[in-house]
Formats: C-alpha cells, structure tokens, sequence
C-alpha cells in the first residue's frame, strides 16, 4: 500500500504539474489573442478617423476656405450669406470632430458596455449612408459586462462588417443582438452575393473566416453561418455571457 | 572486543553516521531531532540493550523506555512536516495522549518487563493515519511539490512504510511468528526488511536535505 500511495501522489502531482502548464499556455494564448483583438479594434478605429477626416472634415474645411476666399468685401449681402454659410461649415466641422473624439476613446467604448459598442459601430455604418440598416439592439441595457469578451464580440462584428462592406455587395443589413438565459445572441443577416462557406474556410486567407471562427472559440462561443452564392449570408453568434 | 551485531543494528549506525556527516549544523528542529533520535536509537541497540541484557538477562523494559522517546521524537516530526499546511498541534496532541494512556494502561496491568505490544500497535496505527493524512494535504496543496527531491516527503515517507509494515506484523503476529525461515521467523524477517527500507528511506532524506541546504545557501 505505501509504494502504492508514493506511485499515487508522484503521477497525481505530475498531472496536477501538466494540468498547471497547460493553463498557463491557454491563457497566455488568450492573452496574446486579447491584444491582437485589441490592437485590432484600435487599427479600425484609426482606419475610420483616417476616412472621416479625408471624406468628410477635411472637405468641409476645404469647402468653408473656398467660400471665405470667395468673398468680395464690397458686396456685403453676399458676403454676409458667404460667411454665414462658412460658419454653418465650421460648425459641421466642429460636430464631426467631436463625433471622431468619441470614436478616438476606442477602449472606452467597450467600457460602457456591448450595447453601446454595437450602437457606435452601427452608428459609423449608417452614415456612410451605403446600406439600409435593420437594427434591434436589446443589449444597450444590459445589466452584465465581460470587458475580455466585449472586445472580443466587437472585433467580430468589425470583421463581419468589413466583410460585407468588402465582398457582399449587400443592400440591406439587419444585425440583432439580444440577451437571454446567461447566453448573449448577435444575429447579422445580409442579402449580399453569398458565398461558399467551405470553399471560404479551406483557403487560409478566406475573408479572416478562420480567425472569426477562433475567436468564438477562445470564449466558448458558437457560430452558425449559413450562406450560398447569390441568397445572401445569416450569421448566428451564441456567447456564454458574462 | 568485538560485538556481533545485527542487519538493523548495522542500518542504524550508517544511517546515524550519514546524518551526522549530512544533519549536523542543521537548524531546523526535524532535523535536529532526528538526529538525536538515531543517536538514541544506536545508545538503545548498541549500548544500553547488551548491558541490560547482561546485567538482568532480559533487556524488553530498555525497549519499553525507547518507545516513549520513539513517540515523542517521530510525533515531534510529523509535527514538523504538517506544520507546513495546517496546525498540527491538536492531532499530535491527541494522539500522545491516546498513546500514554495506553502505555500507562499496560504498564499497570502487565508491568514494565514484557513488551508494551498495547501501545506499540497503537502508536503504529496512530503513526500510518498522520502519514496519510500528510499526503493527503501533500496532493490537495495548491503549492505543487517536488516530491523526488523533498526531504521532509520522504522523511514521512520512511515513517509510512515502516509503521504500516509493523502494524500487519502485529495483526498477524500469531501466524508471522510461527512459521520460521532460516535464523529468524517470518516476523524477524519482516522487521530486518521495513528497518532496512525505514533507515535507507530516511538516508534519502537526509541526502535531499542537504542538497536543498545547499542550494537554499
């Protein structure tokens, strides 16, 4: 019984040892995955104040030189309308600027939880003004956070929206989160091309198909996508939440 | 002069002989205590014994002394081994008293020449459920521990092998001491064998020890 006992505690312990390890290298895979989705969502948010300033700040401030430099000062009704138009533009210019500072707080978004984030990210899709957008975002009150997990579902819906921005060509797209019986639910539905989702997968570089489907993975989730060229895609998301 | 003397006897001075080269200098009370144990158990075996067997031709009540000191020093360290995860001192405690009250029991009712069997075996029982109780805490630790090169581990470890050999040598000390191989009995060989593996088991701790002293140091 003793050299019985001695064998127990020493493969127990190495067990126990392995066991250890093993979590350690999850979790600094996490970890590392954690900052690539961060690194990531700064990337996208640097990406769309880049697109904001060029296509929209800066043609309004372009726009309000133009007219101030076409002002004739002897013709002062003219000039009157000119200015005020100018400062129309300054003032536009001043909204969208605190609309980029907002963007700019990219890490604080997650903060104030999922719902918001999902708002702010759909807020920017809409006013490109490309796609009808369906909304029913349930999760704006949601009374749980998961900073790990937030960020990690906002890199997801960034990814799948770039992809339907991307290779869609979608007109309309309906994105439904909810949250019921500790599970949160993101449903995004578009009525692009489609595609073959085997096919996509098998090839390494296929839309970050692969890198979505990981992620998911890391935090327990489920994804259902269902797709075929021509009837568009429906992407079912189910994460154990928080 | 020369003195015969027996496998046990022999395993216990090297034994002593390797605790003093590797435990003397030691400042942890485990070691310090073993040490002075080995020393009493070789003044028991090489001196004290002979004499007493000399002298009044039975030397058991010798041995029945050597079992108060044999409690007190292993119980002090298990003490010393549990000490690490919990607070021993109530078990320890209770457990002396149960052997002293035994020990007294027998005393009394048989006197001090035959040997105190009542508080041998219940100090071996007693002695099998600490060491178990010890592993227990060992594997459900959060600390991991290196148990290949942990002296108090195997120090233990000795303390389990040769009390839970010596409590199946009392449960069946009718039929081990009847039947006889060579020189001794089944009973005597049993003995010599757990002695062999108690004192090589503790030389192993001792070598650990040093090495840990070493790279403490």
């Amino acid at each position: 019984m003793p050299i019985f006992l001695v064998f127990y505690i020493k493969i127990s312990i190495k067990y126990r040892k392995n066991h250890v390890l093993e979590k350690t290298a999850m979790k600094q895979k996490f970890d590392a995955e954690l900052l690539k989705t961060q690194l990531e969502v700064q990337e996208q948010t640097m990406q769309s104040i880049a697109t904001e300033l060029h296509d929209n700040v800066g043609q309004l401030l372009s726009l309000t030189t133009l007219t101030l430099n076409s002002i004739d000062l002897n013709n002062t009704e003219k000039a009157g309308k000119k200015i005020d138009n100018s400062l129309g533009l300054v003032n536009n210019s001043i909204k969208e600027l605190r609309e980029l500072a907002k963007l700019l707080h990219g890490e604080q978004i997650v903060q104030n939880g999922i719902g918001h984030a999902i708002e702010q990210e759909l807020n920017w899709l809409n006013k490109a003004g490309v796609h009808q957008l369906i909304v029913s975002n349930n999760l704006i009150d949601l009374n749980y956070t998961s900073p790990d997990k937030d960020l990690i579902i906002l890199r997801l819906l960034q990814e799948i929206i770039n992809n339907i921005i991307k290779h869609a060509k979608a007109s309309v797209i309906e994105v439904e989160g909810y949250f019921k019986e500790n599970t949160l639910y993101l449903n995004v539905k578009e009525n692009g091309v489609g595609f073959d989702v085997e096919e996509t997968r098998g090839r390494r570089t296929g839309m970050g198909l692969n890198s979505i489907y990981k992620r998911i993975e890391m935090i327990n989730g489920k994804l259902a996508l269902n797709s075929s060229p021509n009837h568009g895609t429906t992407i079912l998301i189910e994460i154990p939440y928080p | 002069m020369f003195i015969s003397l027996s496998i046990i006897t022999v395993v216990e001075l090297l034994c002593f002989i390797l605790g003093l080269i590797t435990l003397l200098g030691d400042k942890k009370p485990l070691w310090r205590n073993t040490l002075i144990f080995l020393l009493i158990v070789c003044l028991t075996e090489v001196i004290l014994g002979r004499w007493a067997a000399r002298k009044f031709h039975n030397n058991i009540f010798i041995y029945n002394i050597y079992t108060l000191f044999e409690a007190g020093f292993i119980s002090a360290g298990i003490y010393q081994c549990l000490k690490k995860y919990i607070n021993p001192t109530k078990i320890i405690t209770i457990g002396l008293v149960i052997f002293y009250v035994t020990y007294i029991a027998f005393f009394v009712t048989h006197g001090i020449s035959p040997y105190n069997t009542w508080a041998a075996s219940i100090l071996a029982v007693i002695f099998v459920l600490y060491c178990l109780y010890y592993y227990y805490l060992v594997i459900s630790a959060d600390e991991l521990m290196e148990i290949n090169t942990s002296p108090e581990f195997w120090w233990m470890t000795a303390v389990l092998f040769f009390y839970f050999g010596s409590t199946t040598g009392n449960l069946f000390h009718e039929l081990f001491t009847s039947i006889v191989i060579g020189k001794f009995s089944i009973r005597g060989h049993l003995f010599n064998v757990l002695n062999v593996i108690f004192y090589s088991l503790w030389a192993y701790s001792f070598i650990c020890r040093i090495k840990q002293r070493r790279l403490q140091s």
